[in-house]
């Protein structure tokens, strides 16, 4: 892989910023209401409502507040939100670590659990485990994050059972014990799709690898069968995988407005839809610009460990 | 178990007689029934909202007036009868036409950063307010302030453009507590985030999304008290999220309960519901500069095609009253005794028809999806008002769309509202011509008159009289249709002890809870 290949990766995401940013400031701005009178809601008077207008620019041309905006960005200053008041990019540094600490952990449960879930099935073809892991998988797939959630939710931080809190967020500096069981129910809700999405996917790499001719030629060779499963198949089923688990990153980044706002886990799904709700422009082109990032970014990196797997993918 | 102390009083009595003084001389320092106070531990209140800002002088959300109430003081605070009661300032008088005011402060006050509370500060918040640039919605309820002046450092004098016999009411706003003029000459979008009154409890940590912590101000005006040490604001934004914390014990009250919930809450085991009749409305706005809302029996019509006691028992499951169409609930102090319009279908079609519509008539009525509660009430309404010749077609739209587009512009559309602090603030919140929300654009010049001789009128008798007549005015002409006035509810665990709903949901006097646990 060449650095100027690189180089190119890196400027095509920036075009994609560039229009994500436009995308999102002329959205923001066909949209019916008006973000002063969301902020001061049903009991300003008209005087009032100017004079935010005012202060926050919004009787400006829209070339003008999107220029502003862009430059800020650019220069590392995000604005402040309009209804938190608080300098946007720390509202949303904080919000992405927390989310960025739920996506991994559950990328970790996924990653732990689905890959060996889809070797098994594999393995076990046509047998009673591979139908188990098969059912898992389908039922995994269909059911929304809601329901998922709601069941844990009732099952096992119910009332009378309470094993887990029903939803908050606590840092570490709270304690390692409330910091994770914190994170156990809304990490198992984004898991769950994800696992039986991976596993499925492992399994029909790892069945189509396993009954290829090198494999094959492999075991005639007399290598035990833990080093022609380990070594030889598992790298070559485990690029298309990477890039399915990059693919699931950005559904990653979906599922997260559901979780959070069903599990009051304070991240940048939650701070989206507060800003949405109350039209807190800078939050909404910011945490947007985050999100776009972050998917491109995904992405490229897949790219890069797809290659380092597969040494037929090269990129020029 | 559940709690209606209040409820079954108010219903012997009205809210003002019967709950006034117990609730007063709580605030006054005398413990309620219930055990001797005790001192210690934390509080953990649940909300399902975002504290977006400590700003005592702009906020405007229901978990806000919470965290300020805690930490900052007004001159004057709300009771839970709805009468000014003594805050910073001890006592206060008025001259014969209610034009100029006295108040005396409590001396030997100090805000959380150890300095001393004085007239200064006082006067200081009062022209912060009247600054447009603060935002403040105080703004328009301190209008009639013409000056505020330090008469010594313990002493202020209020100077009005007119009389206005209300004034220690309006000054216990939310927005109006005292903030001290040392802070008030910096930036004023530091109080975003740091508090610094002269409440109860004094700010720990603040994290908009998440939690709150305040501990207690051991140099608190009120000897004694606060009895907690400190109190967590935990904040959820999805309501089964925070209904499982409170149910699991996690928390120990939640400040706001729906009525959907409230009974499987008040008798989950340990927990008490607390319900605290209103004067909170939802209101259907039939624009009078509109046809057919410009014909006052279309509007009548409207009014006999509703079943208020079925709103109350589908919508507020019970937890509310009917309403007639007068915005002044039992809860005020002038209350003109009205009776709803009896649900009347044939009544209201044959009316009507009077009217030019012996058709019927049809008419999109428009909901916002915040709360869920105005779009409940327009499905009703429209099975409601069908036997009586109106085909409404109900269109819920988002929340800012509704504000943009809609609101105080729509020909027909449902509002919601909160309880005011007084009659006059009723009025002029929606009624008057120019009322701060014109939404009706009812321009009754003899609805005017009689709300601006009230405002100037100390003598009590006098008043009721006057603002009787007010209210009659309102029924008979149906500006909106009142169909309910909705209950506060919340709830907490059992030992909880003198937690206290109150009927503007904006004051809850924090100090005076304690814990009782074994």
């Amino acid at each position: 892989m060449s650095a100027a290949y690189l180089l190119r990766r890196l400027a095509a995401i920036l075009i994609v910023l560039l229009i994500v940013s436009l995308t999102v400031f002329s959205i923001t701005q066909i949209l019916p209401g008006n973000a002063a009178v969301m902020i001061l809601g049903e009991y300003a008077t008209p005087a009032q409502l100017q004079a935010l207008e005012l202060k926050l620019g919004l009787d400006q041309p829209w070339y003008i507040q999107y220029w502003r905006w862009f430059s800020g960005m650019l220069s590392g200053d995000w604005g402040v939100s309009m209804r938190l008041s608080q300098p946007v990019a720390a509202l949303i540094g904080e919000a992405f670590w927390r989310s960025a600490a739920l996506a991994l952990a559950s990328l970790a449960t996924v990653t732990l659990i689905a890959i060996p879930l889809g070797i098994l099935a594999a393995l076990k073809r046509g047998t009673i485990v591979d139908l188990v892991i098969g059912l898992f998988a389908y039922i995994g797939t269909a059911v929304p994050e809601f329901v998922t959630a709601t069941l844990l939710l009732v099952f096992l931080a119910g009332p009378d059972r309470g094993f887990l809190p029903a939803g908050g967020f606590a840092p570490f500096s709270e304690g390692i014990g409330a910091a994770l069981s914190h994170v156990v129910l809304p990490a198992a809700t984004l898991s769950l799709i994800l696992t039986a999405h991976i596993a499925r996917q492992v399994r029909s790499e790892m069945s189509e690898v396993l009954s290829s001719d090198y494999i094959r030629a492999a075991r005639l060779k007399g290598l035990s069968e833990r080093s022609v499963v380990l070594r030889h198949a598992l790298r070559n089923a485990m690029a298309p995988a990477v890039a399915v688990i990059s693919l699931d990153i950005g559904y990653l980044l979906g599922g997260i407005l559901v979780v959070e706002e069903v599990f009051a886990w304070p991240g940048l799904g939650r701070l989206i839809i507060y800003a949405l709700q109350n039209r807190d422009l800078p939050v909404i082109q910011a945490a947007t610009l985050v999100l776009a990032f972050t998917y491109a970014l995904s992405n490229l990196v897949s790219d890069i460990v797809i290659a380092r797997l597969d040494p037929r993918v090269r990129y020029a | 178990m559940t709690q209606l102390p209040i409820t079954r009083r108010s219903a012997l009595a009205g809210l003002a007689a019967a709950t006034a003084l117990p609730e007063l001389s709580l605030a006054q320092g005398a413990p309620k029934s219930g055990g001797t106070p005790k001192s210690g531990g934390t509080l953990k209140i649940s909300h399902p909202t975002r504290v977006a800002s400590l700003n005592v002088l702009q906020i405007s959300g229901p978990a806000e007036y919470l965290a300020v109430d805690m930490l900052y003081s007004g001159l004057t605070r709300m009771g839970p009868d709805m009468r000014a009661q003594p805050d910073l300032a001890l006592e206060w008088s008025a001259d014969a036409d209610a034009k100029s005011f006295v108040f005396k402060l409590r001396p030997n006050v100090t805000f959380h950063d150890g300095k001393p509370f004085t007239a200064e500060d006082v006067v200081a918040t009062i022209k912060t307010i009247q600054d447009p640039k603060s935002a403040s919605p105080a703004r328009t309820v301190l209008s009639m302030i013409s000056d505020v002046a330090a008469v010594d450092p313990l002493t202020v004098k209020f100077t009005l453009t007119s009389s206005y016999a209300d004034l220690p009411i309006s000054l216990a706003h939310a927005n109006a507590r005292i903030v001290s003029a040392e802070t008030l000459k910096g930036p004023l979008t530091a109080l975003d985030t740091k508090a610094n009154g002269t409440g109860p409890f004094k700010q720990e940590s603040f994290d908009s999304a998440r939690l709150l912590k305040l501990v207690k101000n051991p140099a608190y005006h009120q000897p004694g008290k606060p009895y907690l040490d400190a109190v967590e604001m935990h904040l959820f934004p999805d309501l089964a999220a925070e209904t499982q914390n409170y149910l699991s014990g996690a928390v120990d009250a939640m400040l706001e309960v729906q009525q959907a919930d409230f009974k499987r809450i008040s008798t989950a085991p340990g927990s008490v519901g607390v319900r605290t009749p209103s004067g909170r409305f939802v209101n259907v706005v039939m624009r009078q500069d509109q046809k057919p809302f410009d014909d006052v029996r279309v509007r009548r019509a409207m009014a006999m095609a509703v079943d208020r006691p079925t709103l109350v028992d589908i919508i507020l499951e019970g937890y509310g009253r009917p309403a007639g169409d007068n915005v002044i609930s039992p809860g005020y102090r002038y209350l003109l005794e009205t009776t709803a319009p009896k649900y009347d279908p044939t009544a209201a079609k044959k009316l009507l028809a009077e009217a030019g519509y012996p058709n019927g008539l049809k008419i999109p009525l428009i909901c916002s999806n915040r709360p869920a509660i105005r779009s409940q009430v327009g499905i009703a309404i429209k099975e409601m008002a069908k036997p009586a010749g109106f085909d409404i077609d109900v269109q819920t739209m988002p929340h800012d769309t509704y504000l943009a587009n809609v609101w105080m512009k729509g020909q027909f559309y449902i509002g919601y509202w909160g309880m005011q602090s007084t009659e006059d603030q009723a009025f002029t919140l929606l009624f008057t011509t120019d009322a701060a929300f014109a939404d009706t654009a009812w321009n009754s010049k003899e609805f005017d008159a009689l709300v601006a001789k009230g405002r100037a009128t100390i003598d009590d008798a006098e008043r009721r009289k006057i603002y009787a007549e007010a209210q009659a005015l309102m029924v008979r002409d149906v500006p909106s249709v009142i169909p309910f006035f909705q209950d506060v509810l919340t709830a907490n665990r059992s030992y909880v002890k003198n937690w206290v709903g109150h009927p503007l949901a904006r004051y809850f006097f924090v100090e005076n809870v304690w814990l009782d646990k074994a």
